[in-house]
C-alpha cells in the first residue's frame, strides 16, 4: 500500500512564499489532483514530491516512509512532464525501459513489461520509432508509458493533457482514468482545468496562491464550495455580499434560511444556472425562494441557453436560463429568484 | 534590377571575392615552373610528388597534427564541462563567465602569443624550468585559443536541450553521472563533433600564436611554411595549402552534416 502525504510543507523563494502549510494526502489508488489558476504552486508541489525541490518545512511520506531527503532518483515517484521530456534519442521501447533498467530489472521482465505496458497504452506499433517522429497524442501516451512502467508507488502528473487538442483531451481523459483503477495507480494530478479535476479525481485540492482552500470529492467541492475564491473558480459567477448574516440571507421579500453550516462573514453565492427571471411582483413572499428586484442589462444568445446580465440593488447578476424560458429582453423589470436552498454561503478566500 | 536581384549580386560577389583566392592557390600548385608568374607555363604534379621530400614541411605536419588532436581532447574536456555547468548553474554572474570563455575571439591571436610567452617566459624564471619554449606551452596556448569554441558551441547545445530530459532521467532512477552518460552526452553528441572538428582546424591552421612558442627545431606546419617562404617562391606552398583545403574542406562537411543533425534532435525535443 502506497499512501502519499505531504505533511504540512512550505516552501518560500526569497521573500515570496510559494507554498505555506501544505497538508495532502493521496490514499492508496486514489487520484488527486491539485487545482488552481497558473502560479499557485501546484509544480512546486509537485516537484517537492519528486525531489527537485527541497521545502523549507514539512515531510513528504511514500508508503510510509519519510522520503523528504531523498534525492529524486532514489524515490519511488515517476513524472509524466508537461512537455513530456522524452529522450529524443532513444527509441519507444527504450524510453519506457528507462526506469526499468535504471531498476536493475531483468533484461526479459523488462521486454516483457515494456511490451505490456505498450499495448495497455495502445502504442505498441510505435515501438520503433523514435520521439520526433510522433504526434502530440503519440508521445502523451509514451510519457505516460514511460512513467507506469516502473509501477511507481506515486505516479505524478503536471498538466499533462494541456498540449493536446479538446477531442484528443476527452479521449485520454477516459484512458487515463481506466488505466488508473486498472493498474489501483496513486496519481497526484496537476492541472488548472476545473472540468478535467472534475471529471478525472477521485479527490480535489484546490489552491491559491500557495494555500490550500478546499479540500474534497469533485461533488463537494462543485455543489458546495466554501469560499469566495472556490465559488469563483467552481463557476458560481454571482458572488452577492453584505445582506448574509451568517444563517440568513436578507432578499427583497424577507430573509431566506440558509442550509449547511453558518459561515462567519458575508458573502452568498448564486449559479447562473440557478437564477429564475419572472414578471416583476412587488408582493411576492415565499420561504422557499429567494428574490431581489432587477433590470436586465444584457442578453447574449447561446445556443441552448440565454445569458442575461442584471442590474440588482448595485450588484450585477448573471443567469443562464434555457432558450425555451428566455422571454425577457433589454430593459425589463424582473425579479431574479433563486431557491433559498441552492444559495451558497461562502466565507472569504483563505488568501488574500 | 530589384532588391532581391541586387542582393543576388552582391552574394554572388562575395562567393567570388572570398572564393577566388582559394582558386588560384589551387590552380598554381599545378603550374610547372619553379617560378611564380602568369600564366602557366605548362602544367604538372611534380610539387605534389615533391612534397614527399620536403622533410621540413612534413615534420611540420605531423607535429601539427600531434599538436591539434590533443589540444582538441583537452580544449573539448575543458570547454564542454564549463559549458554543462554553467548551463544549468542559477550562478550569478552567469554571463560573465560565459563571456570570459570569449575573451580569445576578441583580442588579436598575435597579442595572446606575445603576451602568453612573456607570461610562461618569466614564470620560467620562477620555477627554473624551461616552460617556453616547449611543446605544453603550445598546448596550452591553443588550448586557450580553441575554448571559445568548444565552450559556445556545446553550451548552445546544452540549453537547447534543456534540464527536462535531464530531470527525466533522474526521476525514474538513474544518478547524475549515468544521466551525463546516457542524456547529456549523447543528446550532445553532435556540439561535441562539430566544436572538436573547430578545435582541430584553428588549432592546425594557427601561425601566430605558435610562431612565439615552438621550439626551434620543432615546428608546426603553418610555421614551417613561413620558413619555406623565406627562402624559396616555387609552387610547394600552394601544393601544401591544396591539400591543407581539401583535408579541412571534408572536416566542415562533416562539422555540418553533425550541426544539422543537432537542430533535427532539438526540433525533436520542442514538439
Ligand atoms: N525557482 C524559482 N524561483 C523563484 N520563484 C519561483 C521558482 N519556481 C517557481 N517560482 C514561483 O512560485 C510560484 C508558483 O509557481 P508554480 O509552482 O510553478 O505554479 P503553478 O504550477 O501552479 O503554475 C510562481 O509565482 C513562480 O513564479
Ligand atoms: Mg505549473
Amino acid at each position: 500500500m502506497a499512501e502519499l502525504l505531504i505533511e504540512h510543507v512550505a516552501k518560500s523563494y526569497g521573500e515570496k512564499l510559494v507554498l505555506e502549510d501544505a497538508y495532502i494526502k493521496v490514499p492508496h489508488g486514489e487520484f488527486v489532483s491539485l487545482l488552481g489558476p497558473s502560479g499557485c504552486g501546484k509544480t512546486t508541489t509537485l516537484n517537492i514530491v519528486a525531489g527537485f525541490v527541497a521545502p523549507d518545512s514539512g515531510s513528504i511520506r511514500l508508503g510510509g516512509d519519510d522520503i523528504t531527503r531523498r534525492p529524486p532518483y532514489g524515490r519511488d515517484t515517476a513524472i509524466v512532464f508537461q512537455n513530456y521530456a522524452l529522450f529524443p534519442h532513444m527509441r519507444v521501447t527504450d524510453n519506457v525501459a528507462y526506469g526499468l533498467r535504471a531498476r536493475r530489472v531483468a533484461k526479459d521482465a523488462i521486454a516483457k513489461r515494456v511490451e505490456e505496458t505498450l499495448r495497455i497504452m495502445g502504442i505498441h506499433d510505435l515501438a520503433d520509432r523514435f520521439p520526433s517522429q510522433l504526434s502530440g497524442g503519440q508521445q502523451q501516451r509514451v510519457a505516460v508509458a514511460r512513467a507506469v512502467a516502473v509501477r511507481p508507488s506515486a505516479l505524478l502528473m503536471d498538466e499533462p493533457l494541456s498540449n493536446l487538442d479538446a477531442k484528443l483531451r476527452a479521449e485520454i481523459r477516459i484512458e487515463l482514468r481506466e488505466l488508473q483503477h486498472r493498474l489501483d495507480q496513486t496519481i497526484l494530478f496537476v492541472t488548472h482545468d476545473q472540468e478535467e479535476a472534475l471529471s478525472m479525481s477521485d479527490r480535489i485540492v484546490l489552491m491559491n496562491r500557495g494555500r490550500i482552500e478546499q479540500i474534497g470529492s469533485p461533488d463537494e467541492l462543485f455543489q458546495r464550495p466554501k469560499t469566495v475564491f472556490a465559488a469563483g473558480f467552481m463557476g458560481v459567477e454571482n458572488i452577492v455580499d453584505g445582506a448574509f448574516d451568517g444563517r440568513t440571507w436578507a432578499s427583497e421579500n424577507g430573509t431566506q434560511t440558509m442550509p449547511g453550516t453558518a459561515a462567519s462573514a458575508g458573502a452568498v453565492g448564486i449559479r447562473p444556472s440557478e437564477l429564475e427571471l419572472v414578471e416583476r411582483d412587488p408582493n411576492f413572499v415565499s420561504d422557499e425562494y429567494a428574490s431581489v428586484q432587477a433590470t436586465v442589462t444584457g442578453r447574449t444568445y447561446l445556443g441552448d441557453n440565454v445569458r442575461y446580465e442584471l442590474a440588482a440593488r448595485g450588484d450585477s447578476l448573471v443567469a443562464v436560463v434555457p432558450y425555451s424560458k428566455a422571454d425577457k429582453d433589454i430593459g425589463d423589470e424582473v425579479d431574479a429568484r433563486v431557491l433559498a436552498k441552492c444559495l451558497i454561503p461562502l466565507e472569504p478566500s483563505v488568501a488574500q | 534590377m530589384k532588391l532581391s536581384g541586387w542582393m543576388k549580386a552582391l552574394g554572388l560577389l562575395v562567393f567570388v571575392f572570398m572564393l577566388g583566392p582559394v582558386a588560384i592557390i589551387v590552380w598554381i600548385s599545378f603550374f610547372d615552373q619553379a617560378y611564380l608568374s602568369f600564366p602557366a607555363e605548362g602544367y604538372s604534379l611534380r610539387w605534389y610528388a615533391g612534397l614527399v621530400d620536403q622533410t621540413e614541411l612534413f615534420r611540420g605536419l605531423l607535429y601539427s597534427a600531434e599538436i591539434a588532436v590533443i589540444t582538441t581532447i583537452i580544449s573539448l574536456f575543458l570547454g564542454v564541462s564549463a559549458a554543462i555547468a554553467l548551463s544549468r548553474s542559477r550562478l550569478r554572474g552567469r554571463t560573465l563567465f560565459e563571456n570570459v570563455f570569449l575573451l580569445p575571439l576578441v583580442i588579436p591571436a598575435i597579442i595572446t602569443g606575445m603576451a602568453l610567452y612573456i607570461y610562461l617566459y618569466q614564470l620560467s624564471g620562477i620555477v627554473q624550468g624551461g616552460l617556453v619554449p616547449s611543446t605544453w606551452s603550445l598546448i596550452a596556448a591553443h588550448v586557450i585559443i580553441t575554448l571559445p569554441w568548444t565552450f559556445r558551441l556545446t553550451y548552445a547545445g546544452a540549453v537547447s536541450i534543456g534540464t527536462d530530459v535531464e530531470r527525466a532521467s533522474l526521476d525514474l532512477g538513474r544518478g547524475s553521472l549515468a544521466t551525463l552518460m546516457r542524456v547529456t552526452l549523447p543528446l550532445l553528441r553532435p556540439s561535441l563533433i562539430g566544436s572538436g572538428i573547430f578545435a582541430f582546424i584553428f588549432s592546425f591552421g594557427d601561425l601566430e600564436i605558435s610562431l612565439f612558442l615552438v621550439s626551434p627545431g620543432q615546428t608546426t606546419l603553418p610555421v614551417a611554411m613561413v620558413q619555406y617562404a623565406e627562402f624559396n617562391v616555387d609552387p610547394t606552398l600552394a601544393a601544401v595549402a591544396t591539400v591543407q583545403i581539401v583535408l579541412i574542406g571534408l572536416l566542415l562537411l562533416i562539422a555540418n552534416k553533425f550541426i544539422r543533425f543537432g537542430e533535427a534532435f532539438s526540433g525533436g525535443l520542442k514538439q
